[in-house]
C-alpha cells in the first residue's frame, strides 16, 4: 500500500445494555450534567477535559482525553435529539492528534423497569483510519457504562 | 397510540455503489460547489424549497425545509459535516424531520475511489436510527438511489 492509497471506511454497529438501580430521571441527569460525566465517563488512569459543553439539541461538546498529561484524543459531539429521561441521540467525531479516526451515531435509550432503569446504547460506527475502532469502542464504552453505576 | 407514546428507533443500514464516468475530483466538486449541490441534491421538480443553507466544511451545519408543492407537512434536513477529505471522503450526520419532529437520524459516509483512468466509484453507506421501522430504511435507500441518479445527470449536463 502506498502512502497515497485511500483507506476504505469500515462500518459496524455495537449495542451495550446495562441496568441501573436508579430512576430514569437520575440516569438522564448523569448524562446531562457535564460534571457528573467528567467523573464517570473515564477510567481512573485517564483524564478528560471539556472545552465546550452544550447539552441541548444542536449543541456541541468538545472534549480532549487520554492518559494524564497526554490528551491526544479529541471528540466533537453534536446532540441531534434529547427527550428528557428517555432518549439522547448524538453524532460524534473522534480524532487522535487531530487526525480523524472514526465517526459514529450514538443512540441512548432509557426505559424504566420498576425503580430501576434499563439503559441501551447503540453505536453505529464508521472507522476511517483502518484501525480496529469497533474493539476500541467496545473497550471504551463497556467500562464507562460500568462506572456509571457508581453514580447511584 | 397516544400523544405520549415514544416511538422506539429502528436501527438499519444500507450501501449504494455507483460507477461514474467522471474523476473523483469532479464528483467531489458536485458536493462542494453550492450551486451544483443545490441543483442535484436540494431542488427537484414538484418540490417547494422553503430554505436551504450550504456550509461545506468540517463542523459545518446545513438546514433545509422542503415539501412536495401543496403538501400539508413541511420536511426538514439538518446536516452536520463530521469529516471531509478532499476528493476522497465526506462523512455527515443528518436528521430528517417532519413538522419539526425528527423522523430519523443518520450517519452517512460517501467515498470516492478512482475507477480506471478517469472514472469514480462512489460508495455511499448510511447507518441510522429510523422511527418508521424497516420500511423507512427501504424508502431512504430508494430516495438516495434517486439522488445519485440526479448526481449523474448533474455531472453529465454541467462542466
Amino acid at each position: 500500500m502506498t502512502a497515497t492509497q485511500q483507506i476504505p471506511a469500515v462500518h459496524d454497529s455495537l449495542t451495550l445494555e446495562r441496568t441501573y438501580n436508579a430512576s430514569t430521571t437520575r440516569v438522564f441527569a448523569a448524562w446531562r450534567d457535564v460534571k457528573a460525566r467528567e467523573r464517570w465517563s473515564k477510567p481512573s488512569d485517564a483524564e478528560i477535559v471539556y472545552d465546550q459543553a452544550e447539552f441541548k439539541v444542536g449543541g456541541v461538546d468538545i472534549m480532549r482525553c487520554g492518559f494524564k498529561g497526554d490528551l491526544r484524543y479529541s471528540a466533537h459531539v453534536r446532540y441531534l435529539e434529547i427527550i428528557a429521561d428517555t432518549r439522547i441521540v448524538m453524532a460524534e467525531r473522534i480524532a487522535e492528534n487531530g487526525a480523524p479516526q472514526a465517526v459514529s451515531l450514538v443512540t441512548i435509550e432509557m426505559t424504566p423497569e420498576g425503580k430501576s432503569t434499563r439503559l441501551k446504547v447503540t453505536l453505529q460506527i464508521s472507522a476511517l483510519d483502518g484501525s480496529d475502532m469497533l474493539q476500541g469502542y467496545r473497550d471504551g464504552w463497556g467500562p464507562t457504562l460500568d462506572n456509571l453505576a457508581n453514580e447511584f | 397510540m397516544t400523544a405520549d407514546t415514544i416511538t422506539k428507533p429502528h436501527f438499519g443500514s444500507f450501501t449504494i455503489e455507483r460507477k461514474l464516468k467522471h474523476s473523483p475530483a469532479r464528483v467531489f466538486r458536485a458536493f462542494e460547489d453550492p450551486e451544483a449541490h443545490y441543483r442535484w441534491f436540494v431542488s427537484g421538480e414538484g418540490w417547494e424549497i422553503a430554505c436551504y443553507t450550504h456550509d461545506f466544511r468540517v463542523g459545518g451545519y446545513e438546514h433545509g425545509n422542503f415539501r412536495p408543492i401543496g403538501h400539508p407537512v413541511m420536511f426538514s434536513n439538518d446536516t452536520w459535516y463530521l469529516e471531509i477529505t478532499r476528493g476522497q471522503r465526506i462523512a455527515v450526520a443528518y436528521t430528517m424531520g417532519a413538522d419539526g419532529k425528527p423522523i430519523s437520524h443518520s450517519l452517512a459516509v460517501t467515498e470516492f475511489f478512482p475507477d480506471g483512468p478517469n472514472g469514480c466509484r462512489l460508495v455511499y453507506t448510511e447507518q441510522g436510527a429510523y422511527y418508521g421501522g424497516e420500511e423507512d430504511v427501504t424508502n431512504r435507500r430508494g430516495g438516495c438511489a434517486e439522488l445519485f441518479g440526479k448526481l449523474e445527470h448533474e455531472l453529465n449536463s454541467h462542466s
